[in-house]
């Protein structure tokens, strides 16, 4: 039992680092999305997997598991805005390139 | 009874919010004119019926203070038991009621002059809005049942007066002239401030010792029914420091010397503006005050004197100012500052009821003058130099007449308004008893020769403008021909207010010496305990016995003990029993009365035919004949006895420099150096933070980054500072 949290928990911190480090490698927007998107995941795993550990006969709530179904409603309705966003820019300048568009900062 | 009285002030209210909200987007000038003047209209009937019924209810004693209830304005808990409470409220007594008459009727005739006068102007609405919020302000001042009341009406005046001076606001003299008259105000507000407090102050302390719970020392009604008593009580040299700071206020508002600059560059405004509010109502609203809180003003002769003697200098010295203006509407200016220096006069001997006289009276006749003055600009189209007028009686035949006759009223010609009420003033000063010698004899004369003049300047300026050859400039020839005499709606108005000049002083007053006994006083008696002194002193003994015959006397009585005046109530066959004229012309008071009344109205009409002689026929100003004749004299007189020179050097030029100074050290260097000290404090800090900025979403992940791992070291740094011990 405890064994499957800690492995859970191993596995949430290798995705966040992946999704970390994909966010800060990519160019494409849409591949910095998927890495957003895991390393939401991982928070989720996270969630769910202390929320397992923590459920007992003193504390019977799922806090943790509702928390992780707010987590992907929010990331679908992020998406969401996210793509259309893309497409608006991908129309604009054809190329879509995450460096290029800095043009918030003049 | 009277709460319909409260639709006075409504109406006006009403018609400066609809021209005020609504008067550009209606954008109809016709409306906008013709609107005001409805709405003036229904003032004036509402007037004219609280009259009606104040008539006839034939109050007498305390009850001729009606108050009108009307809502609490302010409520303050005082420290002890006591709550200050004053109300929204007005008062309708003879005073107020005289008042609200001739005002609301004449505003109604120069709005109806103004939709004509205006019509051209960009601005119609505006003025409406102006002019009839001017009037509601006025009646507040006038129907206010309290001291603050009246302060609002007081300033609310004041402001209309500055918006509609500085009218014609895109020439900046005219805002000049607009501030002119603001400022000089505030000299006189600050006078008039410390004496209510003053007036505030003792008659609390005197209501408190008293136990007197509900007697307010804000309220009019309270004030006059029981300043007898306080007055009494109190230091004399407090009344007279009140009544001089009450003066100051007067001053200000009514244009007496010192602080009469304002008001001959008050003519900055429209002339309508000029005939109404710098003319007949607002000017004289010092007089107003003047005479509610009259018993302040007769409870101390040194006040008294002041005010006399403050009120026939600047009748003379602005008389002699008016004798060689050349504009027109100067001229007329002068004359006004010098009829309320009349007034004054009229006030300081105490008599009060000749001072509302004269207000009333000239109200018609300078409102004519003046409407006559904006019909003559009007029809010569801007043109206001006399110097380039001449034969105007040719072409505008009801302008003409109309100020003839208003020039012979106010010069005083019999049986015009004027004469009435400016030989009462003279006749009061006459029999004035005071206990400064010869103050009447000296200042009768200065009356007098101010009297002279008036019929001298105003012959001037009449004859100037309408008769002798026409001078007009070859500009004006070549662009109109000739002048053009006004539509009706200017037209009716001259002539309605010229046959109220003609009409209304014999209405209001005839002497005894017409009647053959007793004078015919309505005005006097209706106003009588408004107006009345505290030892009764400002009447005529004739109006005396009137009043004691009419048991209005037992106020009076009650309020002050028994005097003196009741036993000479029973041999009253003789006018002015108990007061001698200074000299005895003919033996009798009455031959006296007769000899300084006709003697008055023949130099008036010498003078009126001098000034006839002088300026008709071939007279032509380029000649300069009274400027090479009087030399420095006539320079004095048309440099307004150099005051304006005089407070420039002495106030206005330092103060400027003190302001520019104080700016220049003050302003430019500390304020704006700690607003700009921030502001460069701000910007560097930006300045400095700036790169973190750089557009890289990779860099603003790194950050995210390194704030989460720090925020995580920092939350774990107890587990790890544990973990080395």
């Amino acid at each position: 039992m405890t064994d499957m949290v800690a492995n859970s928990v191993w596995l949430a911190g290798l995705l966040f680092a992946i999704g970390t480090l994909g966010v800060m490698i990519h160019r494409h927007p849409v591949i910095i999305f998927m890495c957003i998107e895991l390393m939401l995941n991982a928070a989720n795993l996270s969630l769910v997997a202390f929320n397992r550990q923590h459920f007992s006969h003193a504390w019977r709530t799922m806090d943790g598991q509702i928390y992780a179904f707010l987590i992907i409603v929010i990331a679908a309705a992020e998406v969401a805005v996210g793509l259309a966003i893309i497409v608006a820019l991908f129309k604009h300048r054809t190329r879509v390139d995450i460096d290029e568009i800095n043009f918030l900062r003049r | 009874m009277f709460g319909f009285a409260w639709l006075m002030i409504a109406f006006p209210l009403v018609g400066a919010a609809v021209n005020g909200f609504f008067g550009k987007k209606i954008n109809n000038r016709k409306f906008s004119g013709w609107f005001g003047t409805a709405m003036l209209a229904g003032s004036f009937i509402t007037a004219l019926a609280v009259f009606f019924t104040y008539q006839a209810q034939n109050f007498t004693g305390a009850d001729r203070f009606q108050e009108v209830p009307g809502w609490t304005w302010i409520a303050i808990q005082g420290l002890s038991e006591k709550y200050l409470q004053i109300d929204f409220s007005l008062l309708i007594d003879p005073l107020s009621v005289t008042m609200m008459l001739f005002i609301t009727g004449i505003s109604m005739l120069i709005h109806m002059y103004s939709t004509e006068y205006m019509s051209h102007d960009e601005g119609l609405p505006r003025f409406f809005t102006y002019l009839n919020l001017f009037v509601a302000m006025m009646l507040i001042l006038i129907l206010g049942a309290n001291i603050p009341m009246m302060f609002v009406g007081w300033e609310g005046v004041g402001l209309c007066s500055y918006l509609l001076i500085g009218f014609w606001y895109r020439n900046m003299e005219n805002a000049k002239c607009g501030m002119k008259a603001f400022i000089t105000n505030r000299v006189g507000d600050f006078g008039i401030l410390i004496g209510l407090f003053m007036i505030f102050q003792n008659f609390d302390n005197w209501f408190r010792l008293q136990g007197m719970g509900d007697a307010s020392a804000l309220n009019f009604r309270d004030i006059l029914l029981n300043a007898g008593p306080v007055l009494q009580g109190m230091n004399p040299a407090d009344v007279l420091f009140i009544a001089l700071f009450l003066f100051l206020g007067a001053c200000g508002k009514s244009a007496q010397f010192p602080l009469h600059i304002w008001l001959p560059d008050a003519m900055a405004g429209p002339t309508p503006v000029s005939a109404l509010i710098h003319a007949a109502t607002m000017v004289t609203s010092g007089i107003y005050m003047v005479t509610r809180l009259n018993p302040i003003f007769s409870g101390n002769e040194t006040a008294g004197f002041v005010v006399a003697c403050i009120g026939a200098g600047t009748a003379f010295m602005a008389a002699t100012i008016a004798l060689t203006q050349n504009d027109i509407k100067k001229v007329l200016a002068y004359s006004t500052v010098s009829q309320l220096g009349y007034m004054f006069l009229a006030c300081g001997v105490g008599a009060y009821w000749v001072a509302i006289f004269h207000v009333i009276t000239h109200a018609f006749f300078k409102a004519c003058l003046f409407l006559g003055s904006g019909s003559v600009i009007h029809g010569m189209h801007e043109e206001q130099d006399t110097r380039h007028m001449g034969g105007l009686a040719k072409y505008m035949p009801v302008t003409y007449w109309t100020f003839v006759i208003s020039t012979f009223a106010i010069a005083g010609i019999f049986p015009l308004a004027g004469f009435f009420s400016k030989d009462e003033i003279l006749w009061q000063v006459a029999i004035w008893q005071s206990k400064f010698g010869n103050a009447p004899a000296m200042l009768y004369v200065l009356a007098l020769v101010t009297a002279i003049m008036t019929a001298f300047y105003m012959g001037r300026v009449t004859w100037k403008t309408f008769l002798g050859k026409p001078r007009w400039t070859a500009e004006f020839v070549k662009k109109h021909h000739h002048p053009h005499e006004s539509a009706w709606p200017m037209t009716l108005p001259l002539m309605v207010l010229a046959s109220m000049a003609v009409i209304s002083g014999a209405i209001l007053f005839t002497p005894g010496w017409m009647t053959g006994g007793e004078p015919r006083e309505p005005l006097a008696h209706f106003l009588d305990v408004s107006a009345h002194g505290p030892e009764g002193q400002r009447l005529s003994a004739g109006e005396e016995h009137a009043a004691a015959a009419h048991g209005e006397h037992e106020l009076a009585a009650a309020a002050h003990g028994a005097d003196t005046h009741e036993a000479d109530a029973e041999h009253g066959e003789e006018h002015s029993a108990h007061h001698e004229p200074f000299m005895l012309i003919g033996g009798s008071v009455t031959s006296t009365e007769i000899t300084m009344a006709f003697g008055s109205v023949l130099l008036a009409l010498v003078m009126l035919f001098l000034s006839h002689r002088r300026y008709t026929g071939d007279y032509d100003p380029k000649k300069k004949a009274a400027q090479k004749a009087f030399g420095p004299l006539y320079a004095f007189s048309q440099n307004k006895w150099y005051i304006d020179e005089f407070y420039n050097n002495l106030l206005v030029r330092p103060g400027v420099w003190l302001s520019s100074k104080a700016w220049q050290i003050f302003d430019v260097r500390f304020i704006d150096g700690i607003v700009n000290g921030v502001a460069k404090l701000l910007g560097g800090a930006g300045e400095l933070i700036r790169p973190v900025q750089t557009g890289f979403v990779r860099n603003y992940m790194l950050y995210l980054l390194a704030g989460a791992v720090m925020f995580m070291l920092i939350n774990m740094w107890s587990y790890l500072v544990g973990g080395a011990s």
